[in-house]
């Protein structure tokens, strides 16, 4: 099955996981091939998982002060900040049947396209369940997936450049997250980036990550249809820009 | 409320808020990182928590997995065994606690 390959794009973070559920429904439909996006979050904004409280994973002072945005995922998983220079994000939305039906296999099977690439560029990544990627047991790329009505969306961060300072005056991840990782001191240790590991450019990794990704899944460059683009907009505006969504938990 | 954060071994991280009275659970909330298909679902765990005795584990368990096999509801980063166990945490009358194992 042909791929359809959005290439890099920038958006709010509210608009961003917009276009995914809007692109989910679409494949679902039949409207669209199976769908593949890099993409890029401005302003700089945090998203939390599906099931997570928002008073417990964020300072709300601190982003309020800065202005940033918090954006719940329908994705499970754990908070995420998403800094505008400091990662690439991929989602790839398809119907579940081209992947195993085993949720862990389905991970380590789109994970390895991060693999490839991350090695391409001279980085030694592993998978570590549930749904991370390490580089010496250092965080380098979370990822995240759900299953809906037949579709598959995983998307996932890699960090390009990290600095644990701003990150976690944003994110108050409990400490028990590290309880069976005892050689990681802190939760500002555990996350590494492209950029400490190898000196390349941001386009370098997003080329190593867009040719990883079509040589799994092949398919041919194409872009958002304008049903999909209004239902994005409907979404943003009634869902992910909410409260009622936000703040659910 | 009490709280009780759970790390799941070889899983993700269960924060369970919850009120008791009279020894039966009168709140319940789950949140976490963990994940859980369809997401909707995850409002029939805690709602079928509700009234049941937390000293009960073996009825708190069977509880839970009929709401899980009969929605289809499948947990990933977290089980029925690490839900009953956080709620054992509320048993020991701790208003804060973390199981690492």
């Amino acid at each position: 099955m042909s791929f359809r390959f959005i290439p890099l794009e920038t958006h709010s973070a509210a608009m961003n996981m917009a276009l995914d559920e809007a692109c989910m429904e679409a494949v679902r439909d039949g409207l669209v091939a199976p769908t593949l996006r890099i993409y890029r979050w401005n302003p700089s904004a945090i998203t939390i998982g599906n099931f997570q409280c928002i008073a417990d994973e964020v300072d709300s002072a601190a982003v309020s002060a800065d202005g940033i945005a918090v954006v719940r995922r329908q994705t499970g998983g754990g908070a995420v900040f998403h800094d505008t220079e400091g990662e690439v994000t991929y989602s790839i939305i398809a119907p579940e049947q081209l992947f195993s039906k085993n949720i862990a296999e389905s991970y380590r099977e789109i994970c390895a396209c991060i693999l490839r690439a991350l090695a391409a560029l001279g980085i030694a990544a592993e998978f570590r369940p549930i749904n991370d990627l390490v580089v010496e047991g250092r965080k380098i790329s979370g990822n995240a997936q759900t299953r809906r009505g037949g579709v598959l969306l995983q998307h996932g961060t890699i960090l390009f450049t990290v600095d644990p300072a701003v990150m976690f005056r944003y994110l108050t991840p409990d400490k028990s997250k590290l309880a069976d990782k005892p050689f990681i001191k802190s939760v500002q240790a555990a996350v590494t980036s492209v950029c400490e590991q190898r000196e390349i450019t941001r386009e370098e990794l997003e080329k190593a990550l867009t040719n990883a990704f079509h040589s799994a899944f092949p398919g041919v460059q194409g872009h958002w249809t304008e049903a999909e683009l209004m239902r994005a907009a409907a979404l943003l505006r009634t869902k992910y820009a909410s409260d009622a969504w936000n703040k659910m938990r | 409320m009490q709280i009780v954060t759970y790390k799941v071994p070889a899983g993700k991280l269960l924060r369970l808020k919850a009120e008791v009275e009279n020894g039966k659970l009168s709140f319940v909330q789950l949140s976490g990182d963990f994940f859980l298909s369809p997401p909707e679902k995850l409002q029939l765990l805690e709602v079928g928590l509700l009234g049941q005795e937390i000293a009960n584990t073996d009825a708190l368990r069977e509880a839970l997995h009929v709401i899980v096999t009969q929605n289809n509801i499948v947990l990933y980063g977290i089980t029925v065994e690490a839900i009953v166990d956080a709620i054992a945490q509320l048993q020991q009358g701790t208003s804060s606690a973390m199981v690492s194992s």
